[in-house]
Parts: structure tokens; sequence; C-alpha cells
């Protein structure tokens, strides 16, 4: 069965690349979302089993949304996703409880199936 | 004073003696008080113009003389004439306000305090219509004007003595609050006043004004004595600054090379002021102290007094000393002027001090300003061309899968875009990292050192211990510090290994970064660590490239960070 993902970014930009480009790789985006509080709220309503999360957002850090979608509901898979590189977040990435990183850059259904699958 | 003056003054004292003394010896008075009512008086006199002629400004010296006038002339209430004996009773209660009016305002001769002032006239008035009254009763010697009975007349007189009692009993508060709140300047001048017993001189001097003759003759000799006493030590007392305050020790102890403060120091032993303070004028600053920072003068009323020395291109320096000075501001000025020199000296170093501080807060400034500029910086490069480039990898990824394989050609010119633009994000990104790095504003310097060293190529380990918060400022210094050594150290230093080391010490954190590596790099040598250096010293800190060929290198840099 198809994954269903949501994507939380602030620029309606990447957000539709993103879209594009996983739908293709087979996974159905079930929400998208501009700002930290709206990906917390839109998650509660479609429960979707990974999560696309940009780490600069305009309201709360990605980090911050990881600690509470993982309040929320443990299951889904959350990604972080930057233009910078995990080496410029030390281990905040490792110590929000994300599955994955991604540099923004070299994101591809391939990329995200490894981020997922390393973190088991 | 002019000759004139003072032989005018004698002579009416003369005068005056000989008419007192005169009705005090028809009141059957014996001659041994006569001999102490003359001595006592004539001391007030010859001290009261010793006095005026010394400090001219200073009304002392001519209420002392007011005494001794009014002493004498209080003696002609013995000459039975009504008329005279009222204007005697009025001259002895001038006499015994003008006594305690003189401690009151000593030195200085005027009451300053408005509320005593005011006290001191009501009071004088009050007394002086109750014996005015009295005096014209049946029961006295004046012009008869009232007939009362004993015992209203004996009411005036207890009235007469309460308002005596209070008036002295404020004259001993005031003057043991002052001595006790005064400064060293104001107790030299006190101290000779209050060492005599001014304060039961003075109770004797206003009760004994009424009981006077009922009194026995022990306590009338106490009485002439007190006040003997206390003329001479009203006297020796504004005489004692003078000589105290020799321009002579100062001009001595200038002639030696001064320590750090000791202009200040000498200056306060010149003029026994150890609460002395010296400030000078910087031009665009204003005052400040020695040490260069803004200090204002203090305002009137405060207690303090300013002397200001002046050049010919306006103030130079001013002393902040006791206020009892200004009875004698030539002393000061005298003072002032003998280290003149030293002053002007003293003003050039404040200046250079007060120029350094400015300098040294526009570089903190400008270091601070140039930070949120970097911060800013790498922000937009974030937003903007990082997000567009990164669409643009995507669109690219898109045209990759739409394509699939059809056509090798295009496929392969594909693939070289999507590695470029990669590579190109990737030196944007190191290029942010150097403006500024995120990690440091969200993370700490700890978490951005421990990034640097983790994208070293060369194996870094690190011994970071720090106790307490750094300002940004420090923490972007701290850590473009390890940046610059540690990309020398991958670039130049053929190293195996490098350690960053930074710890807290005291007010100070001091970063070391060591390899063992060729050796040879220094501050002048490379551009980047001469930067560094200037935006260490810039926050008070210095930096320090040691090492030599062969030998490794070792960057120290210690930054001033606030007491733990």
């Amino acid at each position: 069965m198809a994954q269903s993902v949501l994507i939380v970014d602030d620029h309606p930009g990447f957000r539709a690349r993103a879209r594009v480009l996983l739908e293709r790789e087979g996974y159905v985006v079930v929400g998208e979302a501009p700002d930290g509080r709206s990906a917390i709220s839109v998650a509660a309503d479609v429960r979707p089993d990974l999560v696309l999360l940009d780490v600069i957002l305009p309201d709360i850090s990605g980090f911050e949304v990881t600690r509470a979608l993982r309040r929320l509901d443990p299951r889904p898979a959350v990604v972080l996703v930057s233009t910078r590189d995990a080496s410029d977040y030390g281990r905040r990435i490792e110590r929000s409880g994300a599955d994955g990183f991604i540099s923004k850059g070299e994101l591809s259904g391939e990329t995200l199936r490894a981020a997922v699958s390393a973190a088991g | 004073m002019s000759r004139r003056l003072i032989a005018g003054v004698v002579a009416g004292g003369i005068g005056a003696a000989i008419i007192g003394e005169w009705g005090l010896a028809l009141t059957g008075a014996a001659p041994w008080e006569i001999a102490l009512d003359v001595v006592c008086y004539a001391t007030f006199i010859i001290g009261g113009l010793v006095v005026w002629a010394r400090q001219p400004d200073d009304r002392t010296g001519r209420i002392m003389v007011a005494i001794g006038y009014t002493g004498y002339l209080a003696g002609m209430h013995g000459f039975g004439i009504p008329w005279l004996f009222t204007l005697a009773l009025c001259f002895g209660v001038i006499d015994g306000f003008l006594r305690g009016y003189v401690l009151l305002a000593y030195p200085g001769g005027r009451l300053t305090d408005r509320r005593l002032r005011w006290y001191a006239v009501v009071s004088f008035l009050a007394y002086l219509t109750l014996t005015l009254f009295f005096a014209s009763t049946q029961w006295e010697g004046g012009i008869q004007l009232f007939t009362i009975s004993f015992a209203a007349y004996q009411r005036i007189l207890l009235a007469c003595s309460v308002l005596a009692v209070v008036f002295t009993l404020v004259i001993s508060v005031v003057l043991v609050r002052r001595w006790f709140q005064g400064s060293p300047a104001y107790r030299q001048v006190m101290g000779p006043v209050l060492l005599v017993g001014a304060i039961p001189g003075a109770f004797l001097i206003v009760v004994m004004d009424h009981f006077g003759p009922a009194v026995l003759e022990a306590m009338l000799t106490g009485f002439y004595l007190t006040n003997i006493f206390m003329a001479l030590a009203l006297v020796f007392g504004m005489l004692r600054t003078r000589l105290v305050g020799t321009v002579g020790e100062l001009v001595v102890d200038l002639s030696h090379p001064l320590p750090p403060g000791g202009l200040r120091a000498a200056l306060a032993r010149s003029l026994r002021d150890p609460s002395l303070e010296v400030v000078f004028h910087v031009p665009r600053s204003g005052w400040v102290d020695g040490a260069g920072e803004r200090v204002e003068l203090p305002a009137k009323g405060s207690g303090r007094a300013v002397t200001i020395l002046r050049g010919e291109r306006g103030p130079i320096a001013a002393l902040i000393h006791d206020a009892a000075w200004l009875r004698e501001p030539e002393v000061v000025e005298a003072t002032a002027a003998a280290a003149r020199l030293a002053l002007e000296n003293e003003r050039l170093h404040a200046e250079l001090r007060a120029q350094l501080d400015e300098v040294r807060a526009s570089r903190a400034r400008i270091v601070e300003a140039a930070d949120g500029e970097r911060r800013r910086l790498e922000r937009d490069l974030h937003d903007g061309a990082q997000q567009r480039l990164v669409s643009v990898g995507l669109v690219l990824r898109e045209a990759q899968s739409s394509l699939n394989g059809a056509d090798p050609t295009v496929a392969a010119s594909l693939e070289e875009a999507v590695r470029e633009l990669g590579g190109a994000l990737s030196d944007l990104r190191e290029l942010a990292r150097g403006i500024h790095p995120a990690i440091l504003s969200e993370e700490g310097v700890e978490a951005a050192v421990d990034s640097l060293a983790s994208r070293s190529p060369v194996p870094v380990t690190l011994a970071l211990s720090l106790n307490r918060g750094l300002s940004p400022q420090v923490e972007a210094t701290v850590y473009f510090v390890v940046s610059e050594a540690l990309t020398n150290v991958a670039k130049h230093a053929h190293a195996t290994r490098a350690e960053v080391r930074m710890r807290t010490e005291d007010d100070r954190i001091v970063v070391q970064v060591v390899d063992d590596g060729v050796g040879g790099a220094s501050v002048a040598a490379g551009s980047g660590l001469r930067g560094l250096a200037d935006r260490v010293a810039a926050l008070d800190g210095r930096l320090e490239v040691r090492g030599h060929a062969g030998g490794g290198t070792r960057v120290v840099a210690e930054i001033p960070c606030g007491p733990s």
C-alpha cells in the first residue's frame, strides 16, 4: 500500500515540487502545511505515514514540531529537510526524535526511503 | 580692612568698655568681676578684628566685634536711668543671641539652613519682646509702662528662661550633629570651638544672662572664662585651615614622580580633605575621572564644592572638595595652581584613556553591527538563492524522471546539471556557514565548535569546559578563531591531529587550538589570523600564535567575558 505523506514547508514552490516528485515515486500526498502549528493540526486530522518537515519554519522550528508530532502519535516517520547541511544543526536532529535528515537539494524517493529505513 | 577702620573699631570698643564698666561698677560689682568683664569682651573685639582682617568675606569677625560692643553696653543698666536701663537689657539680649548665633553659623557667619534661620529670628524676637515687657513693669528699673502682679512677672522670667534653654539645646544638638556628619575639613575648623566646651559654655552663657546677678561668684567666673575661651577658639579655628593647608607641602610632594592616583592623594593631603576628587575636562567628552570615565560635577547644595582650574583654552581640571573650603577659595585655587603642570599632565592621560575607551567601544559596536549583518546575509542566502537552487534541482529531477531513459544524451546532460547544481549548493552552504553559522546562534558556541570538529578533515579532539553563558559577540569571536585555526591546520599544517581546548578562567575565556603539524604560522603571516587578532582585540582580548618550524602550532585567544 502506498505511503501517505504530509509536506511541511513555508515555501509554496518547494511544496509543489516535492508533491510532484513524491507522487511520481508512488507516495500519496495527503496534506500540506506552511508552518509548524498548522502542521500539527493537519497531522492530527490526516494521520500520515510520513511527514516531510522543513527545519526552519516561520513560527516554531521543525525540531519542536517533531516533538509535538511524537506526542500526538509515535507511528509516522518524520524526515527533516533543510537547505542547510545536517552538520549545521549539530545534535539537535538526533535529540528531536526525527527519523532522518535530507538536504533539500538531495530530495528524491530514493533518499527518502533510505532515510526512513535507516531509522528502522 | 583699613587701618582707620581698625582704629575706629578699637576706639569704639574702648568707649563702650568705659561706659559699660562704669555702669557695672555702679551696681556694686566687685573689681575682679569688672576686670573679667573687660577682658572677656575685649577678647571678642580683638579676636573679631583678627578674623575680620584675615577673612573679610566671613561675617564671624564682625559678629564677634558686635558681641564685644553689646556685651560692654549691657553694663549701662547700672546708671539707674530708666530708658538707659531698658536699652542696656536689649543689648544684653542681643549679646546673648549673637553668641549663640555665631556658633550656629560658624564658620561663615551665615545661617544657610532656612528652618534654623527662621527659628533663630523668631526666638530672638520673642525673647526681646518679653524682655522689653518685663523691663517696663514696676518690678524692674526701666520706663514704667505696665503694672503686673509679682507672680505674673515671675512667669515672664520663666518664659524667658525656657526660650533661652531651648535655644541653647538647639545649638548643642546642631553642633553635635554637624560634628558627626561633618567632613574632616569641617571638624578641623570646628574642633577648637567644641574642644573648649562650646556646648556647656553656650548653656552657661545664655542661662546666666538671665540669672547672672543671682548666682554664685564661681559660676560667674565660669561664665566669663567660658566666654573668653570661646572667643579664642573661634579665632583659632578660623585661622587653623590657613596654618595647615600649606601649598609648600604639595610642591614638595609634586617634586617626586607620582604613582597612579598619586596626584589626587597629594592634593587631598594638602587640603586635609580625604574625600577630595580630581576630575579633568576633555574636549567632546566633558568631565572625566582619572580612568577616563565620564562624571558629573556635584550639584549645588550637595555639600560638595567645585574649584575649576582654567587654562587658556578653557577648563583643565576641577577639584571636588569639601564645601567648608568655600570660605577660603584662594587656598584651593593656590593649591590647584601649584599642581597645574601635574594636573595638565593627568588631564592628557585622562583624555587619552577617554579616547581609548571611545575607540574600544566603537570597535565593539562595529563588531556587533558586522555580526548582525552577517546573520542577516546568511538568512537571506538561506531564504533566497539556496531555496531557488533547491527548486531548480527538484525541477531537474522531475525532468530526469519524465525522460525515463528516452534520450541518453539529454539524460547525461541532466545528470551533469544535477551534479553541478549539487556542487553549487554545497559551495553556497559553505559560504553561508562562513558568513555566520546558524548553529552558533541557535545552539551556542560548544555545539558550533563540535560541528566544526566533525567537518574537519584532520581528526580533532575537544576539551570544552565553559561554566557560564557568553555574549553573542564573544561566542562568535571564539567560533571564528577556532574555525580559522582549524582551516589553517587542514590547509597548511600537514598535521595528523589537532585539539581544541576551551575553558573559562576568572573573568575570561581561554581558547587554544593545538596541532602536531609543521608549525611556522604567525599572526602577521596570514591575513585571516590578522583580522581575527583585530576582532579579539576589539573585545579587549588578545590572540597569539606560538610555535616554531617542525614543532606544531598553538593558537591562543584570551577574551574577557565578564565575571563568573
